[in-house]
Formats: structure tokens, sequence, C-alpha cells
């Protein structure tokens, strides 16, 4: 690196164009004589660049998984297994129960990179705050609803303007349920403070990176578990 | 009137109502000008995370006022830092041209420090294309899944963008993308326990898909090596319509605007010489290039 930066700073500072005023050769820190054609660098640095950044995105692809669509080695466009190939499946572990969650907002941008460069320490550390969270049943407000529960003006109830078909507003905050099993959301920091009643119970979070390809002779699209990891509840 | 007499009038008139503009790219300073294609990419297609808008900003509207920051180097070196250091957090989300503004942008401020910094500008622009594809070629070749047909087929049967090529030529029918969909949103949904979903296809999807992989592997080798080879030469005569067919093919079909705007912004910078229709079409190209934002696969 202190090579590199000393060329860098020589090419710049320097004129050393063969055959221009100053190309001698001059005394580097290396202890031998080098000389820095000084245009050259300043054409091939950028180029030099690209490519250095290119073959490490190639070398983080084949090693590590990294999605040939990302990490600036120009591979967009030629495999289906983009990051969005790559897909989260998270189940919160209660007994023998399985309940399928969402990954929340506020985790999607780690979801992304977990997608994008699949590592077991992301995976996990990904499982661990979903294992950290506090988790609730979905409802049905509306914001007529949210307004009076924090304003706290329940004269406001009466007004004449309610809408009796509307689903869920007013008191009637029923758990949104799938298939039988509740469709929970993770709160945030601010909200789970506030929380009046019991969170939903749960031993441990698992966690599945699940990847699809596409097999062109069936037009099936195929999906199989890349990565799994498994976060226990902290107070467990 | 004749289809002679017509065309001879549509020649005249597209002769008549270029010929300004013409005129104003020919005296303009060649490396003035790609300093200003170079500003409105930054300014328009850097990134949108507030860190990096307010310092990039801030950067081009001074160079836009003050007119010598645009020859200074330090004011590139410090808009490339700027970019480099706003994008950096979000490396693993980027998009690949985002490198390619940021390697750009570093070569306009090298460019300074040379002593022709238009020939060194140009120097920059022809190898940066050149490797950019490069390394697209042999991502493609070494992808089994590209060479097979497989991207193609899978993105027509499933890409919004690519719906209307897929009913036009591919013969699928609005229902059978509906399936597609659904059966695409039924595998990665959070609650799903699926391990694979059928997708509905047709013979001339296929077909197509085969069509493109190849279409696309030649035009990009064919720019690939095309920019590698200095002028003048067999292929360096048809490098910059091969390019500037890539970015109208390309980006009708996948508006990557910032993508296009780079490579057209590079293409004119290496275009050297005085001044051709290839120059003209660079600049129209920048132009264009906005069209692809109308979503034209809806309204087919």
């Amino acid at each position: 690196v202190r090579g590199l930066l000393r060329l860098l700073v020589v090419a710049v500072s320097e004129r050393a164009i063969p055959g221009a005023p100053g190309a001698e050769p001059r005394a580097g820190a290396l202890g031998h004589e080098w000389r820095i054609p000084r245009e050259w660098v300043l054409r091939l640095a950028a180029p030099s660049l690209l490519v250095a950044v290119a073959l490490g995105q190639f070398w983080l692809a084949w090693t590590v998984g990294l999605s040939p669509w990302k990490g600036g080695g120009f591979g967009m466009f030629s495999t289906v297994d983009a990051p969005s190939a790559r897909f989260l499946r998270a189940h919160l572990l209660r007994a023998s129960e399985e309940i399928p969650v969402l990954i929340p907002e506020g985790l999607q941008s780690l979801a992304l990179e977990t997608r994008t460069l699949p590592r077991r320490e992301g995976l996990t550390r990904l499982a661990e705050r979903l294992a950290g969270g506090t988790w609730v049943p979905y409802r049905f407000t509306t914001a007529v609803q949210r307004y009076l529960d924090l304003s706290g003006f329940p004269d406001l109830s009466r007004w004449p303007d309610r809408d009796p078909t509307d689903t869920g507003g007013w008191s009637d905050d029923r758990p949104i349920v799938f298939s039988g099993v509740p469709l929970l959301r993770m709160l945030g920091r601010e909200e789970a403070l506030r929380l009046a009643g019991d969170p939903e119970a749960f031993e441990r979070v698992r966690l599945e990176l699940w990847r699809y390809r596409f097999d062109a002779g069936t037009a099936r699209l195929r999906a199989s578990v890349m990565l799994e990891a498994t976060a226990d509840r902290p107070d467990q | 009137v004749t289809p002679t007499t017509a065309s001879s009038f549509a020649a005249r008139f597209a002769v008549l109502t270029t010929r300004p503009f013409a005129r104003a790219l020919e005296r303009a300073d060649r490396f003035d000008l790609c300093a200003s294609m170079t500003l409105l990419l930054m300014l328009l297609y850097a990134g949108n995370p507030i860190r990096l808008k307010i310092a990039i900003t801030i950067l081009v509207v001074s160079a836009f006022v003050f007119a010598g920051l645009r020859r200074h180097p330090l004011f590139w070196f410090v808009l490339t830092a700027a970019y480099v250091v706003g994008s950096a957090p979000d490396w693993l989300k980027l998009d690949n041209h985002k490198y390619l503004i940021a390697y750009w942008c570093l070569a306009c401020g090298l460019a300074c420090l040379g002593e022709q910094p238009m020939k060194t500008l140009a120097f920059n622009a022809r190898l940066l294309i050149a490797l950019c594809f490069i390394f697209s070629v042999v991502w493609k070749l070494l992808s089994p899944d590209f060479m097979d047909g497989t991207f193609f087929h899978f993105s027509l049967l499933s890409d919004r963008r690519l719906a209307g090529v897929a009913r036009a030529v591919g013969g699928l029918d609005a229902d059978q993308q509906q399936l597609n969909r659904a059966a695409y949103r039924a595998l990665i949904n959070y609650n799903s326990q699926l391990t694979f979903v059928q997708l509905a296809s047709t013979p001339s999807v296929k077909l197509l898909a085969g069509f493109m992989t190849w279409w696309t592997i030649a035009l990009e080798s064919l720019i690939a090596v095309a920019f590698l080879l200095p002028r003048p030469g067999a292929l360096s005569a048809v490098r910059d319509y091969a390019l500037l067919l890539f970015i109208a093919s390309t980006y009708a079909i996948a508006p990557v605007v910032g993508f296009g705007w780079v490579l057209a912004t590079m293409g004119f910078a290496q275009a050297g010489g005085p001044l051709r229709l290839v120059h003209v079409l660079y600049v129209a190209a920048l132009l264009v290039l906005q069209l692809d934002r109308i979503p034209w696969q809806t309204l087919l």
C-alpha cells in the first residue's frame, strides 16, 4: 500500500513522461532506481482500480457466494442468482409450534446484505436481532382509532361521521390471522417500551436463507436452503 | 409528394434543425462538455442517501457557477471522495454503474493533471468502457444459466420489464403472466412452505431467450474488443455505433438511466477528432434516455 501511495504521489507531483524534461530515473525509498511514467499513471489509475475491484468481486462471488449482480464486478444480468433470487424464511419456535414471521422494516437492510453476501455470521446476527425483538400480533387499527388512542379524547369517539362498516375501526382491533396462524410483527424499541400487554412467547428463532433456481427444461422454479441459523431468545 | 422528395425534405429539415446544435457542440470546449455531462450525472444519478445528496449537490452547483473548478484536479478528487465515502456503507447494494461513476469521476481529476487533459480523459474513457464490457462478458460466459438461455427464459416469464416482449414475440398471454407472478410470490412469501412452483411458458419464449442470449453476448463482446483496440482499426470504426446500439436497445428495456448516461458520457469523451455524427448521437442519447423512464411496458 505504501509503495502504491508513493507511486501515486510521485506521479501527481513529478513530470516524468519519457523523453520529457525531468524524466530521469529517481532513487526510490525501496532502494533501487525507478522511473514513473506520469502520463501512464494518469491514464491507468482509474482502469486499474476497476480491475482490482472487479477481481475482488470475482473472488468473493466464487468463494463466499456474493451475488454476481453486486460488488462492482459487472456481473449483472448474467445469472438468475440476483439478490432477489435469495429470500429469507424466519420462524419463531414455541415448543412444537413454528410461527412464520416477516422480517421487520428496521432489519430489511441487514437482511438484504445477508442475501447479497451470505455469511453464517451475518445470518446468525440477523437471527439474534429477531430473537431479541418483542413480537405482537398485527391488528387492524384505523388512522382515526390510532389518533384517538394517542390523543386521549374519548369525546371524539362520538363523532357523527363514524363509519360503522369500517373494518377494524374503533375498538375492533382483531389480530390478523392467516390459516389459523397469527400474523406477528416485531415492535420497534420505543414501541416495545410502551407495550401494555404481553408479547408473543417463543423460545428461539430459526432463520433460513433460500435461493431459487430456474429449471428451463421443466419451467419450474426450485428453491433450496443455502444457509440456516438459530438463535435463542435472550431471556430464555 | 413522391417518397424521394419526402425523404429529401425530411433530410433537409433534419439538417436545418440540428445544425445550430451541431455548431454549438463544435464550438464548445470538449473537456468542458464532458465535465458538464459528468456533473449532471452526479447530480441526477449519484444516489439518494442524504449524506451523499448534500455533499454532491454543493460540489456540483459550485462547479457550474465557478467554471474554473471544472478543470481543477482537486475539485474532482474531492467530488470522488465525497461520492465514495457517501456510497461506501451501501457497497453491497450498489448497482455496478455506481462503481463506474466513481472511476469516471476519478479519471476526470487525473486528466486535469495531464499535459493534454482531453487526450488523457479519452484514453480513460475508452479503457473503462472496454473493461466494463470485458468483465460483463466474462461473467456471462462463466454463468451456465446464462449461456444455456435460462436467464433470459426466466426473465421473460417473470420480469415485468420484459412482459411486453414476452407477450408480443413469446406468445405468452396475460393470464399466464398473472399465473407466473402469483407462483413467484407464492414461493418467496414469508409463510410459504413450497420448494418449487410451475411457471407457464411457450416454445417461442425459449427461442426468444436463445436469441437474446446470443445477441447480448455478440454485442457486448464486439464493444469490449472494439474499445480495447486503439484507433484506427477495422473494429474501432464501428465501436461508437455498437455502443450506441447497446444503449438504445438495453436501456429501453431495463431503464437504468444512470448507467446509460455514464456510458454515453464516456463514449462522447473517447470519440476524438473533429465533430462527427457520433458526437451528436452520444449527446442525443443523454436526452433520449430520459424517455426510457416512461413505463412503456405498462402502456403496451
